[in-house]
């Protein structure tokens, strides 16, 4: 059989065998020789099934603190003291291109201390996540292809600037599979929609199981998270009686057709709703946690995204994806100083509460915390435009030459940092870490080889690193 | 067997194997040989590989062992990171002979003629750019020895099989790329009923089941078939009078009649149009655009509808293709209709991309190639085919085919508008739009010439003078000037400082003043003699005599009272100065709305966009706008483009001439080119000419697939060389070519299909077969299905009464407000981008990409619609409050009306026990009984959503 398909048990995507066949690009020779595949009755139609991976998996589950905008890298976790030395002058290497035209070495206004076992830096701006920084591992080599958003966050998400194709969540649902069939199995949350909308987290060519369900957190009432959550005219007791009436109709319907699976399915998936009332009622509840808790994250929208995201993880959500704002709130061109301070306050308690939740609880050690943005900034200064900025000639450009990224938990080197950028920051310079090969260590810690996590469409294999990617075993723990 | 042989692209494998006698047909072979021989010339790549194509090296053992112990680890230690399976960087793989022999995407790196100037020993002998390996230390002399010993012998290289990417055989055997010739048709046998067979579907059905020996099912009762028939030709239930009308006709052909009077329905065409629509990636916008921008296509909805009728006509489906592809020249060229103008929304109504070229033309590449003919063209778009002898310079022919057609800048008129007072409506309310643009322009223009505007700029432009571009920008933003045209300003003054300028004079004082020793300027004052202005400059140099201006904040103030008064407000007699620098001149002061719309800055841009996105959202919403085509155009001058090296349009390989399929070409090598404008007519033929081996498959496998549940060949888009042979080859091809034969007509098809006795099966499984054949590919049976999208929610209203069948076509509505619009699910309002939940959640096909078959998914999120949605209550609610509800009069009466109305039959008097005992569990405190809630369990029931 062919050797790119993703060996978990697809088949339980579909309704049947044989259209899942088609889809893995197998003829039905193939599948009855490798002897795959065992349809089971109860799992058939549900593609969100637990799978298992490749192989044994460092993380079984991701929370992606998406810093929209994209963060400034030498504001926060990559200090550089020559940058301060030659602020307001022009930079002794060359100022390479980016979005807009940028100026003189811009020097952190932010002061950097070291934090935890091995000293690593943090800014004063994440004084709390700094805590933690025994578990973080900051990867400050990272880089991407163009400093614009809409490619950038494409590519940070789905692994392609351009086309539709499925997001880094969809893949990895798609190839775990999700251990609440109470809940869906990956959820995107953001107070509005950012820049590309519901593109971040699209399942493009997989089954629309796998895309983000995407929760607007501007909103606080249960209802309105999730579509058709709640009844607004049947109490529960109604519904059950009702559910009872459908079970004893379908029953007879499916007696006198052999029992079919696929009736089976359907019948199945009411149950499943009915219990999915409840627990997705309770999951989104931050109502339910102790006013202490609450506290410790904050009453910000960011507070209780992180809260709802630990609820979530904690009852087997497979891919928690959160968003810092609608629109791009890290874009800042202007008074980065000020702004920057701003975001990093409403996300740094909530962060570090989230943290210290999973570690507490155990959850940290096959959690993965993804935290970034889709680029960096420039250590140089922009430089005014018209329309496109305030001219306050206080902010920084796009830079996607250079910037860093952090993860903790899920088989990850806590206290750890990889990589650098040049002396100034401007450019990832030791061991760079490409977004495709992110993505390759972040499968390979959910236990993915990456070029085996495959879907047959459109007469190939297409895979979340396409051609490219390769794992970066030194941030393994 | 030769050391040389092994070549895992299947083209360079067919371009250096002689012909072989076991090709079954001549022109097919021909086709395809000569196709790879094309790419082979190709100085990239083939013809290395082809002239490696030579006698046979040595390779014994020991030449095998050699290999085996020094090369093989050498390649595996440094080179297969990079050129390995996983990655091939610049396209090259080094873990397979043939591989290396292909090279990288810029050309060989073996050399046969001069084995030891390879590239890729020059690149380990760190003799070329690119020193290899990359990041690493330099070979040892050792190995690079080893390594020339081993491309000198011919690279031995042990006989295994190629893994994965290589199908053993030669593309032109592959089955779906031999032409069509209708087989013979097969004679009955045991242990199948003589009399079972309707038509030759059944023939060919038998046939298979005879091989197996097993046997067809019943045929259904007629209940399952009005049902059946129904949903997979309108996609509709039947009422239950209907139903029982049916089941007690006594004419043996009512079953016929029924499939004509279905047929016949607006119904089939609404239906058939939605299957479509999957393949056509349909969608009422152009998905993500930067803020303000208007998403909306405004006439989206007349390609859907264009395509309803063509169903419900039965237009050809060569002439459905045709339309399409190239509708405009049909309608410009040969006075066709121009309603058909509307079909080219096949192609327009893709993903925009940003606007960006190359990818809105490989979706319009993607859903030609794999939506007519199943072929996967746009795989090419950065390496030639994987599997399928398509190489990327076909891509690029029809790349070139597309980057000649542009869409016209007002997408045309279908017809001529009637009168109604919608339309007397929609031109006051376009008028009122269109007034508010005008008039927004007009007051930039006016403030950009009134003496304080001029002045401003006059200040704005001394201020910038020297500063560049972002002393401009600068200057602008903090004045609120437009930036453009203060630029135009400054370059205007500048060229006036020149005495041969005809307005040196009139600005001379400025420049003075400004300046106080311009060095540049001189003294000039303006007083030229025969200057056709002159009056007027000698009384802007008494204006600034008399006022003797000490500060360039004054002398802006004067020139701009000046230049408004003798200019702008001249402008009518356009003499002296009004005609130098006025209207028509080019300079900073000609501005009229037409030319201001350019230069605004960013913060008008945007306003502006909102008063223009009201003009087109009128153009698309307004009841009375007259339709119009999304159309697309052939260019003036078509041009052919060069490939694409890996996609990348910044580097350029060889000339694609815009012309079709090497692989589906009778003579490849010489193919004709495409002549009529940007060559979609010569494509579109090319695609519906009765010799292509595919077009006819591709679409009787779509229609097949949508009757039975299953296709014939299981991947409706993908006919290539890894899709397997069908079981049911010749049935496929018996009714691709009988399509043909029969001036493609699909009515007739469906006609077919659904009058055969394989169509009228019962769906009841066969245990027998649940081993040999579970899925029932030999179509032993027929497929319980569950109803799609569509299909149940325009269940569920026709259902409840409230279904709106008599309007047909027109403007997409949201469905997910509330109450729903009563319109069927084809016309909801397909938002690409942001789709909303319920379609996802019922397996919509993706709108982003052409979609070969819908998934098949049973998530809870399903479950929950039913139960909890407010449009299936709102249904169940408006059932029981109907009159026909309240005319039953007991209990039993009340359910048997809402069986009939939704299942329709009658219930059994357990299912009459059963509703019964349901309401004895409500609490007494209810005024009265539930029966919403009993309706909406038979909503939720799998009777109502499954299809026997």
């Amino acid at each position: 059989m062919s050797q790119y398909d993703h060996r978990t048990d697809p088949a339980d995507l579909f309704l049947t065998r044989r259209s899942f066949l088609s889809r893995c690009g197998m003829g039905m020779a193939g599948v009855a020789a490798g002897g795959l595949l065992a349809p089971s009755a109860t799992v058939a139609g549900n593609p969100l099934a637990v799978k298992s991976p490749h192989y044994r998996p460092r993380a079984k589950r991701v929370i992606h603190l998406f810093m929209n905008g994209g963060p400034s890298h030498v504001d926060t976790f990559d200090p550089k003291p020559k940058l301060t030395e030659y602020h307001g002058r022009e930079l002794p290497i060359e100022t390479l291109k980016t979005e807009r035209k940028t100026g003189a070495a811009f020097g952190s206004p932010f002061q950097f201390s070291k934090h935890g076992e091995n000293g690593v830096e943090v800014s004063d701006l994440f004084p709390n996540v700094a805590k933690h920084i025994d578990d973080i591992c900051v990867i400050r080599s990272m880089h991407a292809d163009v400093p614009n958003h809409e490619p950038s966050l494409m590519l940070m998400n789905c692994g392609e600037a351009r086309l539709p194709r499925p997001s880094l969540g969809s893949w990895v649902t798609y190839g775990l599979g999700s251990e609440n069939e109470n809940l869906p199995g990956f959820v995107a949350m953001c107070p509005g929609y950012p820049i590309q909308e519901s593109q971040n987290w699209q399942s493009a060519f997989l089954p629309g199981a796998y895309q983000g369900t995407y929760i607007d957190t501007r909103n606080q009432e249960i209802e309105k998270l999730i579509e058709h959550i709640k009844n607004e005219h049947y109490s529960t007791d109604e519904q059950r009686r009702q559910l009872d009436l459908l079970s004893k109709l379908n029953e007879e319907h499916a007696h006198q057709r052999q029992n079919d699976e696929a009736l089976e399915t359907r019948i199945q998936s009411f149950e499943l709703a009915y219990r999915m009332q409840m627990e997705a009622t309770d999951a989104f509840d931050i109502g339910r946690e102790p006013e202490a808790v609450r506290e410790a994250y904050g009453d910000t929208v960011q507070g209780r995204q992180m809260l709802i995201a630990r609820r979530l993880i904690e009852r087997g959500v497979r891919f928690v994806q959160l968003w810092h704002g609608a629109g791009q709130p890290w874009d800042n061109h202007d008074d980065i100083e000020k702004n920057h301070r701003r975001l990093a306050q409403q996300s740094d308690r909530g962060i570090a509460a989230l943290l210290g939740d999973l570690k507490r609880v155990g959850l940290l050690e096959d959690t993965l915390v993804i935290w970034g943005g889709e680029f960096g900034r420039t250590p140089t200064v922009e430089l005014p435009t018209p329309g496109a900025n305030q001219g306050k000639v206080n902010g920084r450009d796009h830079n996607h030459h250079g910037f860093t990224m952090w993860m903790a938990g899920g088989g990850v080197k806590g206290g750890y940092v990889h990589g650098a950028t040049d002396e100034f920051g401007f450019k990832a310079v030791e061991r760079p870490v490409h977004v495709h090969d992110l993505h390759a260590t972040i499968l390979h810690l959910l236990g993915f080889d990456h070029t085996r996590l495959t879907y047959h469409h459109s007469g190939r294999d297409f895979r979340l690193t396409d051609v490219h990617g390769n794992i970066v075993h030194d941030i393994v723990a | 067997m030769s050391l040389y042989r092994s070549i895992p692209c299947p083209g360079f494998a067919a371009a250096i194997r002689p012909a072989s006698s076991r090709l079954p047909s001549l022109a097919v072979r021909g086709v395809l040989v000569t196709t790879l021989l094309v790419g082979a010339v190709s100085p990239s790549r083939g013809d290395e590989a082809a002239k490696l194509g030579r006698p046979k090296p040595p390779s014994d053992a020991d030449t095998i062992r050699f290999f085996e112990s020094e090369i093989r680890p050498l390649l595996a230690e440094h080179c297969y990171s990079c050129h390995g399976e996983s990655t091939q960087e610049a396209g090259l793989r080094l873990d397979r002979r043939a591989a290396i022999l292909r090279g990288t995407d810029y050309g060989p790196v073996i050399s046969t003629e001069a084995p030891r100037d390879s590239l890729l020993l020059r690149s380990v002998r760190h003799e070329s750019e690119m020193p290899m390996p990359e990041g690493e230390e330099k070979l040892s002399g050792k190995q690079i020895d080893a390594l020339e010993r081993w491309v000198e012998i011919g690279m031995p290289w042990p006989d295994e099989p190629e893994p994965d990417d290589a199908p053993d055989d030669d593309p032109s055997n592959h089955w779906a790329l031999q032409k069509l010739t209708p087989p013979p048709i097969p004679a009955i046998r045991a242990p199948i009923d003589s009399e079972w067979a309707r038509n030759e579907i059944d023939l060919f059905v038998a046939d298979r089941l005879a091989d197996e020996s097993m046997t067809p099912s019943p045929a259904a009762d007629r209940g399952v078939l009005i049902r059946r028939l129904h949903y997979t030709l309108t996609g509709l239930p039947p009422t239950y009078e209907q139903v029982e009308r049916f089941r007690q006709d006594p004419d043996p052909l009512a079953y016929e009649r029924l499939v004509d009077e279905l047929l016949g329905d607006v119904a089939f065409g609404e239906r058939w149009a939605r299957h479509w629509l999957d393949v056509a990636r349909y969608a009422d916008t152009k998905g993500y655009l930067a803020g303000g921008v208007e998403r909306k296509y405004p006439f989206s909805f007349t390609y859907r509808d264009w395509v309803t009728e063509a169903f419900n006509d039965d237009m050809p489906y060569d002439d459905f293709l045709r339309y399409q592809i190239a509708g405009d020249q049909l309608v410009e060229s040969e006075g066709h209709d121009r309603r058909h103008l509307a079909a080219l929304g096949f192609l327009t109504l893709g993903r925009r991309f940003l606007n960006r070229e190359p990818d809105i033309i490989d979706d319009r590449i993607d859903v030609v190639t794999r939506g007519t003919m199943g072929f996967t063209v746009s795989c090419a778009r950065c390496h030639d085919h994987k599997f399928d002898p398509i190489p990327t310079q076909d891509y690029y022919s029809l790349y070139g085919v597309f980057a000649s057609s542009t869409e016209p800048e007002e997408w045309p008129l279908i017809g001529d508008p009637k009168p109604s007072p919608e339309y007397d409506a929609f031109l006051k309310e376009l008028a009122k739009r269109e007034n508010a643009v005008e008039e927004f322009l007009q007051q930039r223009v006016d403030a950009a010439r009134s003496a304080d505007g001029i002045a401003e700029y006059l200040r704005a432009a001394h201020a910038a003078w020297d500063g560049g571009r972002d002393a401009v920008n600068a200057e602008a933003s903090e004045r609120k000037l437009h930036d453009k045209l203060l630029t135009e300003w400054i370059e205007f003054l500048r060229s006036a400082r020149s005495p041969e300028n005809p307005n040196h004079d009139l600005f001379a004082p400025w420049h003075r003043l400004r300046v106080p020793r311009d060095r540049d300027g001189d003294d000039g004052v303006a007083e030229a003699g025969d200057d056709a202005a002159a009056g007027e400059l000698t009384s802007l140099r008494q204006k600034l005599d008399e006022a003797n201006p000490d500060s360039i904040e004054a002398v802006a103030t004067l020139y701009g009272e000046f230049l408004h008064e003798s200019v702008v407000k001249n402008e009518p007699n356009a003499g002296g100065l009004a005609k130098r620098i006025g209207l028509g001149s080019g300079s900073p002061l000609d501005l009229n709305t037409e030319r201001m719309r350019p230069r605004l800055f960013r913060g008008d841009r945007n306003r502006l966009r909102t008063l223009d996105n009201k003009i087109i959202e009128l153009n698309g919403a307004h009841p009375g706008a007259p339709p119009r085509a999304m159309a697309l155009v052939d260019k003036p001058r078509p041009i052919d483009v060069k490939v694409f090296i890996r996609g990348n349009p910044g580097r350029r390989g060889d000339l694609a001439p815009r012309r079709f399929l090497a692989a589906l070409s009778d003579d490849p090598e010489n193919r004709e080119l495409f002549r009529t404008g940007s060559g979609r007519r010569d494509l579109v033929e090319a695609i519906v000419d009765p010799d292509n081996p595919l077009t006819a498959r591709v679409i009787v496998n779509r229609v097949w697939m949508h009757h039975f549940g299953q296709p014939l060949v299981e991947t409706p888009s993908d006919f290539g060389v890894t899709t397997p042979r069908p079981r049911h080859h010749a049935l496929l091809d018996h009714l691709a070519s009988e399509l043909i034969a029969g001036g493609w007509s699909l009515k007739s098809l469906h006609r077919k299909i659904v009058t055969s006795a394989t169509y009228r099966q019962r769906s009841d499984l066969r245990p027998e077969y649940a081993d040999t054949d579970p899925e029932n590919t030999l179509w032993y049976r027929a497929n319980r299905r569950r109803l799609d999208f569509e299909s149940l929610r325009d269940g569920i209203l026709a259902t409840s009464g409230n279904l709106d069948d008599a309007t047909v076509g027109g403007r997409p509505v949201k469905i997910t407000e509330a109450p729903t619009p009563p319109r069927r699910t084809l016309y909801a309002f397909i938002d690409r981008q942001n789709l909303p939940g319920v379609f996802r959640t019922f397996d919509f096909a993706n709108p982003d990409l052409h979609s070969p078959r819908r998934h098949e998914t049973a998530v809870p999120q399903q479950a929950l619609f039913m139960m909890n949605s407010p449009m299936v209550i709102a249904q169940a609610r408006r059932l029981v409050a109907s009159t026909g509800f309240a005319q039953a009069s007991s209990t039993a009466d009340k359910v048997r009306w809402l069986y009939r109305q939704l299942l329709a039959r009658d219930p059994t008097s357990n299912e009459l026990d059963r509703a019964t005992t349901f309401f004895d569990g409500v609490s007494e405190n209810v005024d009265a009984p539930p029966w919403d809630q009993y309706a909406l369990v038979l909503y939720a029931s799998n009777e109502f959503a499954f299809v026997d």
